[in-house]
Parts: structure tokens; sequence; C-alpha cells
């Protein structure tokens, strides 16, 4: 018997060998094996392009010949994105590690922590930016090929460009809402005839940083006569995004506050799922990349970056695959037409801990 | 000769000499450093991390992370609800499990074998999977179950939810019941019936035999169970974040977990919750090596001969069948048939009439996908590596802590169960930490499957040394008495006589570790990349973009295929070990 154990043990042991990756992050759009770098790119096509990087870095981002790009696109948005980048630059090959926003900055946290940074570029949400860049983890760059992106989405002093958007706004289930019927602002949210009907993401506090800030001036006394009003109609609190998306399409609750309106228009053009959402007053949530100060690739990486702000590079690709881009116009029809935005993005995050506090206070009742 | 000797023991005035391990107590005490090793590094950082200002003790001492953890008005509420859900839970899960196995390993119920690989589904469903499933079911509002009772009934709402107190003790206890299943139907039959036999001829019913001579024999099986489901009840987060959170009934794991996502991770406070976790893991160790301190009242397995053998409970056995039936249909086939549901239409909603645009799309998509293909083939290669390893290394360790004399052996049992307080993030954290650190970074570890192997035997040795202790405590040390007296050494006692032996507990541990790493989560969302990924990232990186459908049916799959291979090797094993009546 024990012959046998130690046989298949021996094999089970190569195979893992067999399947582990290098010590580095490593994969590649649509998971089959990264194309090869071609040399046959020249330096006078890649140079010609306009808001190209300087032609010193692009020649040393050629011999780094890679970058490490942490994300937390989803797979389906990644590949495509990496894919139309190496088409860009043969050269250059990417190497994927994909994540959810919190996991792939713990992850990023925690190796520079060691003292071995492994990511060139870390491509998330703003507020979460926030937190390498206090660490002091952050290089600045600004690409010159940001020049089509609106300058409020450019934040924590040349450290972030906003290439992408999320949208925070309210929404509700088509078969619980009668046309005519659904909330066209916020505060519609405050009326009693929605009592019991409301579902809350449980820890959405940068929304009501958001309105704070954008809506009532950072008026604390106005954010809690909303919030305390908001309680009084019992919104069920769900945990996560998804689960409350999911629940609220189930028929758990009439109306969403604070959901995702991007992931839901996804939905609704996929699977048809009987929502709606309002664009009358949205939060715009920028979402960025940022290169590391300690790149093992910074030339690639800023490349890399440089390509995902520029009109005709990244945000095209962005455009194609159906996300909202940060170049204006170059959305889809469904992202086009919104009422007021507020934007949010990595400087607001100093203020989370405050409002987290409060919403704590007010809804979650911690 | 004093008797302080390693292996001598004195028992009832007689002093008796176990088999002297020699090399084999080097090569154990070896054991014990690796497991120190294993688990000291993520716990020694979480305790300092406790202590440490922002959760770093480089940044100075501090004591604030305990005040934050426990000084709000809501601490007593948090404990009182963390004792009734993980009371309620561990007595569910106790209750049902070891009645199910009474009833497969001692009764003469009909298809009880074909209920073994069944029992197992709950566990084979991912925690995230199995608690939207329960909500999708009895949901007041939206619940599939729900809605059906109040239509028969003409109420205009369900008179349960799941979105209560006894509704998450219902989602987690049944969630854990497979657990106490497995432990005790491996418990049940290494127990030679004469004990029970005895009982009957000396005219007690079967009720009184199963309450006054079976459940004290099985005491130390019964105690390793209820010690993990109270450390799980207090430590899952799925059910208290999914059910808990909308129902507002806050519960501890909740709170680490809010620790931990919180606006940025509070390591600080999630480990000064998480002390709460090891002082009941201490006092629950204590008390269990207390317990088993006079083994040899436990030991079932002795030098005679016996075959363990079923009791005839007379058309009783149609109602225990009622009672299988019951189990597996509304149990394992309500949630299995609700992820059917959810995987073959394109978004959920309590109505059947949706079943006009089913379709395979979820399937054919979720098969196609490279995530799938290289999370199952990593999967299975990490489950059966890291369930072999815990099995053999804590099935020494439960040697040397139940069959030896040696001293601080209790604190190999303090170390290998420990890890269980351990939440998989912090645990994913720690290792990251550790193997890029400058000592350790040589080790070509870090991005590879072996970060995963470490991250399994840490995560699940507790498992392993609850089955393989209590299995060990009912082996009487005869039996290596006789192999010692004939000659054999240590380690042929150990590979000839004691293993064959624990066979069924060796059995229930393997599979039960091999199901639950496939499961893992916490850490391997950390750990793993691209390359490494494993099938319960896949099936989370669905999961949280809104592919409910894909999660179904990847979830489905799942459990054909698990029940599959479990059926497989519990056929397989029956081929070895103690024979049974039929």
């Amino acid at each position: 018997m024990a012959r046998p154990i130690a046989i298949v043990l021996s094999i089970l042991g190569l195979v893992a060998s067999a399947c582990g990756g290098s010590a580095q992050p490593s994969a590649s759009p649509n998971g089959a094996p990264a194309a090869a770098a071609s040399s046959a790119t020249t330096a006078a096509t890649a140079a010609a392009r306009p808001g190209e990087v300087d032609a010193a870095t692009l020649a040393k981002a050629k011999q780094e010949g890679k970058v490490v790009f942490y994300t937390s696109l989803q797979t389906d948005d990644a590949d495509p994105l990496v894919k139309a980048f190496m088409n860009a630059y043969p050269d250059i090959k990417v190497q994927l590690n994909r994540k959810s926003s919190s996991k792939i900055l713990t992850q990023f946290m925690t190796e520079a922590k060691a003292g071995k940074v492994l990511a060139d570029v870390l491509e998330t949400g703003g507020l979460d930016l926030a937190e390498p860049y206090g660490a002091g983890l952050l290089m600045t760059f600004e690409p010159p090929g940001a020049g089509d992106i609106p300058s409020e989405y450019k934040q924590l002093g040349g450290s972030f460009v906003g290439a992408r958007l999320a949208l925070s706004t309210f929404g509700w289930n088509t078969t619980q809402v009668r046309p005519g019927q659904e909330p066209k602002t916020w505060e519609d949210f405050l009326d009693p005839k929605w009592k019991g009907k409301i579902l809350v993401e449980a820890s959405d506090w940068d929304v009501m940083q958001g309105l704070a800030k954008n809506k009532w001036g950072g008026d604390e006394a106005k954010v809690r006569d909303y919030f305390t009003k908001l309680a009084a109609n019992k919104p069920q609190l769900i945990d996560g995004h998804t689960e409350m998306l999911a629940a609220l399409v189930a028929g758990q609750g009439a109306l969403g506050w604070g959901l995702r309106g991007d992931t839901m228009q996804e939905q609704i053009d996929s699977k048809q799922i009987p929502g709606g959402w309002s664009k009358g007053e949205v939060m715009l949530r920028l979402q960025g990349a940022v290169i590391s100060k300690d790149a093992p690739h910074p030339n690639a990486a800023k490349v890399f970056v440089n390509w995902y702000v520029s009109k005709a590079g990244g945000q095209k690709t962005l455009a194609e695959i159906g996300r909202f881009a940060a170049v204006p116009g170059m959305a889809k029809a469904s992202y086009q037409g919104l009422g007021k935005t507020y934007v949010s993005g990595p400087e607001d995050a100093k203020d989370l801990p405050k409002y987290e506090k409060l919403w704590n206070e007010l809804l979650a009742k911690k | 000769m004093t008797s302080q000797a390693v292996g001598m023991v004195a028992s009832g005035g007689r002093t008796r000499r176990l088999p002297r391990p020699g090399r084999g107590t080097l090569a154990v005490l070896g054991l014990g450093l690796v497991l120190a090793y294993l688990a000291a590094y993520p716990r020694a950082m979480l305790i300092l991390g406790t202590f440490g200002v922002d959760g770093e003790i480089s940044k100075g001492f501090t004591l604030a992370n305990f005040a934050n953890a426990y000084g709000s008005e809501r601490t007593f509420l948090l404990f009182q609800n963390s004792l009734v859900y993980a009371g309620g839970v561990g007595l569910l899960a106790l209750t049902l499990g070891t009645g199910l196995a009474w009833i497969v390993e001692r009764t003469n119920t009909p298809f009880r074998r074909a209920f073994f690989a069944l029992s197992i589904v709950p566990i084979v469903i991912p925690g995230i999977v199995s608690t939207i499933a329960w909500i999708f079911l009895l949901s007041g509002r939206i619940g599939l179950v729900s809605k059906a009772i109040s239509t028969v009934f003409g109420l205009s709402e369900a008179p349960f939810t799941i979105y209560s107190m006894p509704g998450m003790i219902w989602a987690e206890g049944l969630h854990l019941s497979p657990l106490v299943f497995l432990l005790m139907t491996a418990a049940f039959q290494s127990m030679d019936p004469s004990l029970e036999e005895s009982a009957v001829m000396s005219g007690a019913n079967t009720l009184q035999t199963v309450r006054k001579v079976t459940l004290p024999v099985l005491a130390p099986a019964l105690a390793s169970s209820a010690l993990i489901m109270a450390i799980r009840g207090l430590e899952s987060f799925e059910v208290p974040r999914l059910i808990g959170t909308p129902a507002d009934i806050p519960v501890f794991t909740g709170e680490i977990y809010r620790a931990l996502h919180g606006t940025s991770a509070d390591y600080g406070e999630a480990g000064a919750l998480s002390m709460t976790l090891m002082a009941v893991t201490l006092v629950g160790i204590v008390a269990y090596q207390r317990l088993i301190s006079r083994s040899e009242r436990f030991a079932t397995v002795m030098g005679k001969a016996y075959r363990p053998r079923r009791i005839d409970i007379g058309r009783w056995r149609y109602a225990t069948f009622g009672v299988l039936l019951l189990y597996v249909i509304l149990l394992v086939g309500l949630p299995f048939l609700a992820l059917v549901f959810v995987s073959l239409v394109p978004y959920y909603v309590p109505d059947l009439s949706l079943l006009e645009k089913a379709s395979l799309a979820n399937y054919t998509k979720t098969v196609g996908w490279y995530g799938v293909q290289r999370g199952v083939m990593n999967s299975l290669v990490l489950g059966v590596i890291a369930a072999t390893l815990v099995t053999v290394l804590t099935a020494v360790v439960a040697w040397v802590i139940t069959k030896t004399k040696l001293r601080g052996r209790g604190i190999l049992d303090g170390l290998a169960f420990v890890p269980i307080t351990i939440p998989g993030m912090v645990l994913g954290v720690a290792l990251i930490l550790q193997y890029l650190s400058p000592a350790f970074r040589v080790l070509p570890i870090y991005g590879t499957l072996w970060i995963l192997v470490i991250c399994y035997l840490i995560r699940y040795m507790p498992y392993g040394m609850r089955a393989n202790s209590s299995a060990m405590v009912q082996l009487h040390r005869e039996l290596e008495e006789a192999s010692s007296a004939a000659g054999g050494s240590w380690l042929t006692t150990f590979r000839r006589v004691t293993v064959p032996l624990l066979r069924p507990a060796l059995v229930a541990s393997w599979l039960y570790i091999f199901i639950v790493s496939v499961r893992e989560l916490g850490a391997s969302v950390l750990l793993t990349n691209q390359d490494t990924i494993v099938l319960s990232v896949t099936i989370f990186e669905q999961y949280e973009v809104g592919q409910l459908g894909m999660v179904a049916s990847l979830s489905v799959m799942l459990i054909v295929s698990l029940v599959v291979i479990v059926a497989v090797i519990q056929r397989m094993s029956s081929r070895f070990g103690v024979r049974q009546e039929a």
C-alpha cells in the first residue's frame, strides 16, 4: 500500500512543479501562452504616434521587454486591452495579474511591504489608489497622451489619471415599479411609499461621501438629515454590490440605492434583466492606472500607461468593449445623456473614515 | 528504574511499557518543529499586529485595537448573538451529523450506502453559493419554497424567512453537518459492538443503549466535532455576511470581515477580534486533552477480533429511511435544484416560468473558459497533495499526543489546531510577507502552486488533527504493544498496525480536506495568479461580476464530479481495513 502511495505522490509532485508558475505572476490574454515578442516594430512607427512617450523612454521600454500589469478589470475586459496594447507594441509583453479591487490592492501593498515590488502598473478604483499613494509607493508620471482626459480626472499631483469610469447611481426593478413611478432624485428615496422596499449596499459610505461633498457642500447637518430620513424608510442592507443587484432583480426590493449603473447596464444588455437606472444625478467613480515607484520595468510601465489613457489607444479599446472610457464622447449610447455628474477620485479618500463612521452610526447602526 | 522514561505509563498499579519509538521520536519531534514553522509565522504576525499601531508592531505598541474591537456599545450584542449562533450551529450540525452517521453505520436502514456520497454535497458547494442558494429558496420575498408555501396556503407572506437567527443557524449548520457525519461514521466504524450488545443483553432498548453506551464511548469524536463546530460557527463569514447583515444580526465573523474589508484593511482590529476565537480554541483544546487523558476508557478497537455489527431496528428502519430520504430531498436536493435552475436561466427571479428562456449557454461558456480548465486541473492536484500531506502529518502528530507521554505534546495539539482561528485573508497576507521577505525570497515558492500547498497545509491541519486524534483514542495500546513485542519497530507498527486500523478516520479526513481545499478561497484569492488559479477563485471571479449563471453551472458540475469521486473512493476504501457485516 505504501509504495503505490509514494509513486502517486511523486507523480503529483512533478505535475505540481510543472503547473507552478514562475516566481512572478504571469498570464496572457484569453489564457493562451503570450505571443512571442517580436523585434519587428520600427522605431519610426512607434515614435510617430501623437501623444507618444519620448524616444529614449520607448527604446528603454523595448529593452525591458515586458510590463507587469495588476488590475481589477474583469478578465473579459483585461484580455482585449492587453491584446490591443501588445498589437501596438509587439516588443513589450504584458504579464497580467487580475483580481478584485480590494484583493489586488492588498497583494500590491503586501508585496511592497515585504520589500519586493513585483507590479509595474496597478489599475483599479481611484479611491483605492489613495492608499499606495499615501504610502509613497507611486511614481509621478504625466502621460503625454492624456491630453483628451478632463483635468479633474487627473489627481494626486501627477500620479493618477482617470482612464475609465464606473457609475454609482440608483435603480429599480421594472416589474415592481410602474413606468412613471421611478425615482428621479436621491431625495425620492425618502418618500414613505418606498418604506421597506429599498436595498442599500452595506458599505456604500463612499457614495455618502460623494453626495456630501458635491450635493451638500460638505454640510454635515444636511448629510445627517438625509440619511436619518433614509434610515427611517427601513432600507435593507445587502453586503456586496453583486448581491444587491441580484436581490433587486429577484424582487427582494423595488429600489436599489447606490447601485453600480454600469454593471446593471451590462446585464440589461446581455440578459435583459428587469431593471432600470437613473441618469439624472450620477456619481462618476474614477478608475485609473498608476506606476509603482520601484517598478521593475519603469519605462515599459510608462509606455503602457500612456497608451492606456490616449484616445487612439486604450480609450478606443475600452469604448469598443463597452466600457465607459474617460475621454468624453467615447462611451456607448447607454452612457450618454447623463444629467448632473459628481466626480469621485483618489483625492476624496481622505474623508472616507469620517463618512464610514457616520454611515455606521446612521444606517448600519454600529 | 522509574516510570519517567519515555513510553512508560502507569495504569491500575501496573507499569506498562509502550513501544519505544527511538529514531521515531526524533522524527516526530522534527514534525513538531514543522508544525511550529507552518503555524508560527502567520499566528505571530496576527498577534503582533494586534498590539501594533495601525496593525504593525514596528509603528509602536498599543491596546487601541482591543478598544476598537470590544469597546463599542454593540459588543455585548455581538457576544450574545455569536454565542447563540455558534451554539445553534454546533447543536444542529452535531445532531444531524451524528444521527445520520448512526443510521448509516449502525442500523439496517435500506439504501444507506447510497447516502454516503450524497451526504457530502453540502460541503462541496462553496460557502457563498450555498448561502445564496438558501436565500433563493427561503427568503421571505424571493424564495422559491417560501413563495410556494405562501401560494399553497393563501398567505400574503411565508411564515418564515432565512433572514433570521434560525435561518442563519439552518444555513450554516446544514453546511457543516457533513463534516460531523464524516467524523462520526469513522468513529462508528471503529467501534466494537460488544459494548452495545452487552447493554442490550442487560435489557436496555435501542434508545437507552445509544444514550448510555454509544454516545459516551464516542465522546472524543463528539468532542472533536463539537470543537470544530464551535470554531467554525464563530469563524465562517458567508452566512453572517449574506444573511446576518440584511437581517441586522451582527456576529463576530461579520465584524472580522468588516475590519478586513473596510476603507482600509484593519489587521489590528481583525487580530483583536480573532483573539476571542483563539481563546475559545485554547479552552477547547485543554478541555479535550483532559477528556482523553484517560484514553483507555474510549478504546474500542482492541486486540481481539470483532466485526462492527448492525442493529436490527425492525420497522423503525422505514422511518430512518424516511429521515435519509428527507435529508437528501430537502437538504441536498433543493439547493442543488436551485443551482440547476439558476444555471439554466439568464437571471434569477422566483418564477419557474422563466424556464421558457432556459438554455445551456452558461455551461457552454463555463466549459470553454480558460480559467475553468486551468482551475480544475490546479484544484485537483492541490486537493490531492494537500489532503495527503495533512492526513499523514496529523496522523503522526495525533499518535504522539494520544499514545506517548512526551512532555509538551499538548502544545503540539495547540499548534496544529490554532490555525483554524486565522482568517483566510490574513493567512494569505502572512504568507506573502513571509515568502517575499529577504530570508525566504531565495525559495522559488511565491507565485507557484507550492505556496498554495503550504497554505492549505496550515489551513486544514486543524481538521486533520481532530479527525485523527479522536480516532487514535479508539485504538487500544495493546495492539501496538503486541507489534512491539513481536519485534516491530515504531515505524513498522505505525505503518502496518496503526494506519490500517485508522483507515475509516484517515479516509474521512482525506475526503473532507480534499473537498474543502477545492473550496478554499480567503487565502487562495491572494496567492494565485493566472497560471496557478484554482477553481474557487474562478468561481469567485465570476460571482463578483454578477455572472451567477456561470457560478451556478460551475457549482453543479463540481457537485456531480465530487460526488462521483467520493463514491469511487468510498468503494475503494471499503476493500481495506475492518470488514463489516452486510
